[in-house]
């Protein structure tokens, strides 16, 4: 055993020295910060620094080399220092000399993306390509790490960085409509993606009917992203699994920032609450939109002697809390808490003449969004063997009410009011415990195993209505029962190191679903390959598997709060997936990473409602108004990109075919899926001019959405007098115009923050959401104006700048 | 227009609340298909339109659309047997929508049967086309549902007086109890009107003494149980007075019909001649589920949510229901029963002495 880890090492030391061959270093620096020297000995070349945050406070360096190799280039940087460095592949792994880092960050398998404890890690500064490493070194296809400074320089609409936003630039992944936090990932639906907050399952995850995520971007530390093939841990949706880790407080010292923009604001603080044990961290999102809306509309009831006042107002909130305690080098937890919200609230009075005296009035509260608490506790067992426990309670609710009065509603005997009540309740609470662990035997192998059990509780709808006057009172409940269900998960994954050059993550997972006396179960096997046939070029190939147990009822493409998630009951079976894919990868051009990936996705059980649904009472079961088929997906996904450098960015393009095929739908015939973007095109670039400028661009074009257009129309029996009604057609048989935009974003960075500019659609292509049927005036002389039936697009989005700052301290 | 749509585009639209639009050329294939509308009703002749379909381009706001197909074979099947093949004629056609107090006037040619249907018989049509080819429709003509009583409370009682006029208005709360039959799946309408028109040699309407209000939906809960949460909120229309029995079926049941005003003139000094006595009309009528689904799919077409944020293209259209094998067109029946109130004794007995005499 001993000769056989002598002789690993030696490789090991081979392929590191083989590295490092050629790379020769010029560099002469005083006493200058270790980060700018080392983003020269980066752009140099080419390798990535890691290094806990905490290692390099105010350490400054000097070095003086001509034409050095660049191991002896940090050995005399580091030489009066107690710093020590391992160089691994494209990694410099940098210590303490009298702490080495050991376990949790391995020196022997540099493995970003098979490292389950994130959530344990001080943060980890990678100067450079962690995506590099994912992608050429990990067996997974499809992967993708996005750090909290990736979202934050995507330009989006009104500057507010969003995580899913940043997601729709990659190649397979479609935005939906315009403007929205929409992610439709290999021609998947929006319900079929996984959002995972610290390890807990969110289900409402947008914000003003989509235009936001949920996820604070000041909150997020990272997020791993996988759409082609998953980790054995994940499954339970269909087609993509993203899990978006917050940070941590700073053990040693206070930090924090507010941030003012034209459509919210945030503020964010952390520190220690006790140096070097416990941490906290509070990030706070809240709009504007009701405290200018509010004040506004009261203005303009008043100057208009508007006898039909309006009150409206509208805002979302994202509260993220967490407090961090190591209790050892072994042994450390947390507490994590995440409050999400959105009202809004419209007040409509109908007023006499003498605008004092109110004849009816229509109040409405709308609320909805999602609340988490959940506890951790990470404990290394063993030098190989490590393992993170997780409890949660998740809940998303919405909650609808309607009051209308009519007052001055006489009878014989007094005025009275006639009062129309109307609540309606959906909610889904999950209660939740988890146990991963992750066990390096050897070094070839790392595994990771784990289970969960979740009791979830589906109440759908709760309807109650009341109709009271002094002489009536009628009430009625429409009510769709609570589902309660449990759900067992158990996983297996091993990442096994075959040879140096052939490396292979097999696994499974399986899980269970009871629910009203059933019992679904589903193994979803796992298996993915990664060769390298030559250095800087990697070969994949993987199969996945994926079932899903729960699915949204949503009626249109906007996110509304009635939109409800539920489980499936009776006679429903599980939705499941299968997915191939393989991808061939390079690496050879230092800082550029070039990938071809191909994919083929079949899904079976999916569920849409019938064309008829809204003619069934809302409150009947909803079973009853879907219709249960199957689609499939196929494309390429292609994508250089460059991390490192004073330029970033990257340029992809992605080929999509999808397709569904419903019984009660299109005749039982195959159609297209409604985002079909036969191509699309995404460029994307970071400029980090000087100390002060950075430019961020973004152009994206793509094949338009596809949508059904009716064309065809015909007279209603006179029932209504004379009613054109349209008549069905082909499923999406219109294709929406070439979609293309330009987005901007400037930061100028201040002594005590940063401005941020940014200009949505810079060229103001304003691009069709729609086509409508309108008249369009014919003008044939100044007494006599016709007009002639067309079809019109309609465009929304125009140029939109916006601006914040944000205040660092 | 609709709230939802106001706050939807506003939204969308951002600030600077530009959106647009443009032309759009459309290359599509659309055919055009037989088109079939009739509303049966027992003891009236059977009248059957057959029409096209056509295209959103094709549309003419100053010349009428004549759609009419009047080469095609109709044939009336009545029970399964065939009763005889329905012959094209011209007529003069009024409606008196559901919604409206307004009638709509047209000359159409349809195919009008000799036959006189009843409650209970099955009637299919078949139409061909040569130019359009083949559609076809059933329905079954339900039975009708008698209204057992009516509670009236009158309130608001006013005597109003004019130049030409003396009249009384006055709020009518009502209960009208019927019982659902069981076992079936009934649907059915509401609607409340003044009887006594009369029509003069020329075919105009004749002079009608009092008005009516459109029936408040808001007092029976019944008339709404389509319409969820959010359209509560979001949408501007009321529903229509139909129902189905799916929160009462095969009980009995007291509708709440509420008339916000009811204008009742029994004097004109200048011409006392012109007065009729007339009677306030209760109706209940049962519907076929063509006819039930049909006015859902027009009120959500125009006031429901799918409705509104398919029209912005955020949704799926929302289509005619049919029961018409091309998808377009509506065959149904309506059974009314007849609750009949007259409206002077009504008041007099509120008042508790009688109103002047009229001349008849």
């Amino acid at each position: 055993m001993k000769g056989k880890r002598v002789g690993v090492a030696i490789a090991l030391a081979i392929m590191a020295i083989g590295t490092v061959y050629g790379q020769n270093i010029t560099i002469y620096a005083v006493s200058r910060p270790a980060e700018k020297i080392f983003a020269e000995i980066m752009r140099q070349s080419g390798k990535n620094f890691v290094y806990t945050s905490d290692l390099l406070k105010g350490l400054t360096l000097s070095v003086d080399a001509k034409d050095k190799p660049l191991k002896d280039v940090l050995n005399s940087m580091f030489s009066t220092t107690d710093i020590s460095f391992k160089i691994r592949g494209n990694n410099v792994m940098l210590f303490r000399k009298k702490k080495p880092a050991v376990g949790r960050l391995s020196i022997r398998r540099p493995k970003p993306s098979l490292i389950p404890d994130t959530a344990t890690l001080n943060e980890v500064i990678v100067h450079g390509s962690k995506n590099q490493s994912l992608t050429m070194e990990s067996p997974s296809v499809g992967a993708l790490t996005l750090s909290r400074e990736l979202i934050a320089s995507t330009p989006v609409i009104f500057g507010e960085s969003d995580v899913v936003k940043t997601l729709q630039y990659e190649p397979g992944i479609s935005a939906g409509v315009e403007g929205m936090a929409g992610m439709y990932v290999h021609g998947g639906n929006a319900d079929e993606n996984l959002y995972l907050l610290d390890k807990v399952p969110l289900y409402q995850v947008n914000h003003l009917g989509g235009l936001l995520s949920a996820f604070n971007t000041e909150a997020i530390r990272g997020v791993d992203f996988y759409k082609s093939t998953f980790p054995a841990r994940y499954d339970g949706r269909l087609s993509s699994y993203m899990e978006v880790n917050t940070k941590e407080g700073s053990m040693t010292e206070h930090h924090g920032s507010v941030r003012l923009g034209l459509t919210s604001s945030a503020f964010n603080v952390d520190g220690p609450i006790r140096k070097g044990h416990t941490s906290y961290v509070v990030a706070l999102r809240r709009s504007w939109y009701d405290l200018l809306s509010i004040p506004a509309l009261a203005i303009a009831n008043k100057v208009l002697n508007n006898r039909h006042p309006l009150s409206a107002g509208y805002a979302f909130t994202d509260l993220n809390a967490k407090v961090s305690h190591r209790f050892s080098k072994r042994s450390d937890a947390y507490l994590s808490f995440y409050y999400g919200n959105d009202y809004l609230k419209t007040d409509v009075k109908d007023c006499r003449y003498d605008l004092v005296d109110e004849l009816s009035r229509k109040k409405n509260n709308l609320n909805w969004g999602n609340i988490v608490a959940s506890a951790g506790w990470n404990y290394k067992i063993s030098p190989s063997l490590f393992s993170s426990t997780t409890g949660a309670f998740s809940r998303f609710s919405s909650k609808l009410t309607y009051l209308k009065e009519i007052k001055g509603y006489e009878t014989k005997e007094k005025n009275a009011t006639l009062r129309d009540y109307v609540v309606s309740d959906n909610y889904i609470n999950d209660w939740l415990i988890r146990s991963d662990f992750n066990w390096q035997p050897n070094e070839r192998h790392n595994i990771g195993f784990g289970g969960s059990f979740t009791f979830h509780r589906f109440l759908p709808s709760t309807t109650r209505r009341s109709v009271t006057s002094d002489e009536a009172n009628l009430s009625g409940v429409e009510d769709i029962d609570a589902y309660k269900a449990k759900e067992v998960n158990t996983y297996m994954n091993d990442d096994w190191e075959l040879s140096s050059n052939l490396r292979i993550s097999y696994g499974g997972h399986f899980s269970l679903f009871n629910i009203t006396g059933r019992t679904h179960n589903g193994f979803s096997p796992r298996v993915s390959v990664r060769w390298t046939p030559a250095y800087g070029w990697a070969v994949k190939c993987g199969y996945a598997h994926t079932v899903q147990y729960v699915h949204q009822l949503t009626e249109s493409l906007i996110s509304l709060p009635t939109d409800q998630w539920v489980p499936i009951v009776g006679e429903q079976k599980p939705q499941t997936a299968d997915h191939v894919s393989a991808g061939v990868y390079c690496a050879l051009f230092e800082g550029y990473t070039i990938s071809l990936e191909g994919y083929w996705k079949r899904m079976h059980n999916l569920l849409e409602y019938r064309d008829d649904y809204y003619l069934m009472p809302p409150g009947s079961f909803w079973g009853d108004k879907m219709d249960v088929g199957k689609g499939t997906a196929k494309g390429i996904d292609f994508k250089i990109t460059k991390e490192i450098g004073q330029v970033k960015g990257q340029i992809s393009y992605s080929l999509l075919w999808a397709d569904r095929q419903f019984p009660n739908r299109n005749g039982g015939k195959k159609y297209p899926a409604r985002f079909d973007n036969r191509h699309k095109i995404n460029i994307l670039a970071d400029w980090k001019i000087n100390d002060k400028w950075e430019v961020s661009g973004s152009w994206t074009g793509m094949t338009g959405n596809r949508f059904t257009l009716p064309t065809q129309l015909w007279y209603s029996p006179g029932i209504f007098g004379y009613e054109d009604m349209l008549l069905s057609t082909k499923v999406n048989n219109v294709r929406l115009p070439f979609y293309h935009r330009l987005d901007l974003d400037f930061k100028r960075n201040t002594r005590r923050g940063y401005w941020n500019f940014s200009i949505y659609n810079v060229y103001c292509n304003m691009n069709t959401i729609a086509v409508v049927r309108q008249y369009e005036i014919v003008r044939k002389d100044t007494e006599y104006v016709s007009s002639r039936p067309v079809y019109k697009k309609l465009k929304l989005l125009p140029i939109i700048p916006s601006v914040s700052y944000t205040w660092i301290f | 227009m609709d709230i939802l749509k106001k706050v939807t585009i506003s939204v969308l639209a951002g600030f600077m609340l530009t959106g647009c639009y443009s032309k759009f050329d459309l290359d599509v294939e659309s055919e055009p298909v037989l088109c079939l509308n009739s509303i049966i009703i027992p003891g009236d002749s059977i009248r059957l339109q057959v029409t096209r379909t056509w295209e959103w381009r094709e549309n003419d706001l100053l010349n009428y659309q004549n759609v009419d197909v009047t080469d095609a074979e109709v044939s009336l099947y009545i029970n399964g047997q065939l009763m005889e093949k329905m012959t094209p004629r011209t007529y003069y056609m009024v409606t008196s929508p559901i919604n409206s107090s307004i009638n709509f006037y047209k000359t159409t040619t349809g195919f009008i049967a000799d036959y006189i249907p009843a409650s209970g018989d099955e009637i299919r049509f078949e139409a061909k086309s040569e130019k359009y080819g083949e559609a076809t429709a059933e329905i079954t003509i339900p039975y009708p549902v008698d209204i057992e009583n009516v509670s009236i409370d009158v309130s608001n009682l006013v005597k109003r007086s004019d130049v030409y006029f003396e009249s009384y208005d006055m709020t009518l709360n009502m209960l009208a109890r019927f019982s659902d039959p069981a076992p079936t799946t009934d649907y059915y309408r509401v609607s409340t009107y003044l009887d006594n028109k009369y029509w003069t040699d020329s075919g105009e309407e004749g002079f009608v003494d009092g008005w009516v209000s459109k029936l408040d939906v808001n007092h029976e809960p019944l008339f709404t149980e389509h319409i969820s949460v959010l359209e509560s909120i979001f949408s501007d229309e009321s529903s229509y007075t139909i129902f189905s029995d799916r929160q009462i079926s095969g009980k009995s049941y007291p509708l709440h019909i509420f008339i916000d005003n009811l204008r009742y003139n029994y004097y004109n000094p200048y011409d006392l001649s012109e007065f009729k006595d007339f009677d306030l009309v209760v109706e209940l009528s049962r519907l076929s589920e063509s006819y039930y689904k049909y006015v859902l799919s027009e009120w959500e077409a125009n006031y429901g949510m799918s409705g509104i944020l398919g029209s912005m293209g955020l949704s799926e259209p929302v289509y005619g229901a049919s029961n018409v094998s091309t998808g377009a067109g509506v065959v149904a029946a309506v059974v009314p029963y007849r609750y009949r109130i007259n409206v002077r004794q009504l008041i007099e007995e509120e008042l508790g002495k009688s109103l002047p005499a009229i001349l008849q």
